[in-house]
């Protein structure tokens, strides 16, 4: 007899670490989608333990399954926005003269920039989205992963707003002026009509 | 071939921003419960809701505010009993026992001076002629 996923996170609040992979993962694919949308696809995978490892520890806490999907994408969030500070103070560490970074930009947007360019960059060497690749990197940070977890990721409004942190106005509106933005760079490459 | 040109933007978007396969479950969670091996659970105590909104420090102090301005808005605006039994007392609503309608005095260089006393119900009449 098959356990409800209740009775599941019971266990898993009990230290079964069984039932804990058991109810999580169903969500791993969309944790490792939004992961490397925000950190990028070399480290997603990273992201996406530290996530687990996470929840796990607090597992115990937690009270309610309703809003799981939705609360898994906001603590993914928060776990990629750790990663991306760490790995800017190893960064720093390395390199002492980068003077290029604006202290006034936003962190997600600052770090992930550099690393993003690993998706981007290999789809340059297919011969098909190669432009638009380019034309992806033109976009903000914002505009270029809420237009990615939503059109070609699949999620909803509500998971994009809580996996990028906003409401789900803003994610409404930033994928329109990302889809205008990047028509108008297409049509300055002469891609689109 | 799609192409950009020829696809919608959604087909040609998967194709450009393609991300890789996560790894597989079993050396995931493999993973996962070496990992946790080193690190134990949080015991049960504050109560955290999923989804976590309900319990965010914007609530809480949108809540406090809100409880401010009604406790604010039920002491203004409550009736109050105790001064409008004040008034009562300060007017009394006794039955006048008499009344003066009109006062007419043929005397010339007369003046008329009427005193009710509501008190005790009774009207004083004092008219003073400094004529002949």
């Amino acid at each position: 007899m098959s356990l409800s996923t209740e009775q599941l996170l019971d266990r898993a609040r009990q230290g079964d670490v069984e039932a804990f992979a058991a109810v999580f993962e169903q969500f791993r694919p969309l944790l490792h989608r939004i992961a490397c949308r925000l950190v990028g696809a070399d480290d997603g995978e990273d992201v996406v333990m530290d996530t687990y490892l996470k929840v796990w520890k607090a597992i115990p806490r937690f009270r309610g399954n309703d809003a799981l999907r939705s609360w898994l994408c906001t603590a993914t969030r928060n776990c990629a926005l750790d990663y991306l500070r760490r790995r800017r103070r190893e960064s720093e560490r390395v390199v002492h003269d980068d003077g290029g970074a604006d202290d006034e930009t936003p962190i997600l947007e600052r770090v992930a920039d550099v690393r993003a360019e690993t998706a981007d960059r290999r789809a340059e060497r297919l011969d098909v989205g190669g432009q638009l690749a380019r034309a992806l990197r033109e976009l903000s940070h914002e505009h270029r992963s809420t237009l990615l977890l939503r059109e070609v990721d699949g999620l909803s409004y509500k998971e994009v707003a809580a996996a990028t942190g906003v409401n789900i106005g803003t994610v409404m509106s930033r994928l329109f002026y990302a889809k205008h933005r990047l028509r108008k760079i297409l049509r300055q490459q002469e891609i689109a009509p | 071939m799609i192409t950009p040109r020829d696809t919608p933007l959604r087909q040609a978007l998967r194709q450009a921003a393609a991300l890789p396969e996560p790894r597989p479950a079993d050396t995931f969670w493999q993973d996962f419960k070496a990992r946790t091996a080193l690190t134990g659970q949080e015991t049960p105590g504050r109560l955290v809701v999923v989804g976590g909104s309900l319990l965010s420090r914007h609530w809480v102090l949108a809540a406090a505010a809100a409880l401010v301005v009604v406790g604010l808005a039920f002491a203004l605006l409550r009736p109050t009993a105790a001064p409008l039994q004040t008034a009562q007392m300060q007017t009394p609503q006794a039955p006048a026992l008499s009344s003066v309608q009109e006062v007419e005095v043929l005397s010339e260089y007369s003046s008329v001076m009427i005193v009710e006393d509501i008190e005790n119900g009774g009207t004083v009449i004092w008219v003073a002629s400094a004529g002949p």
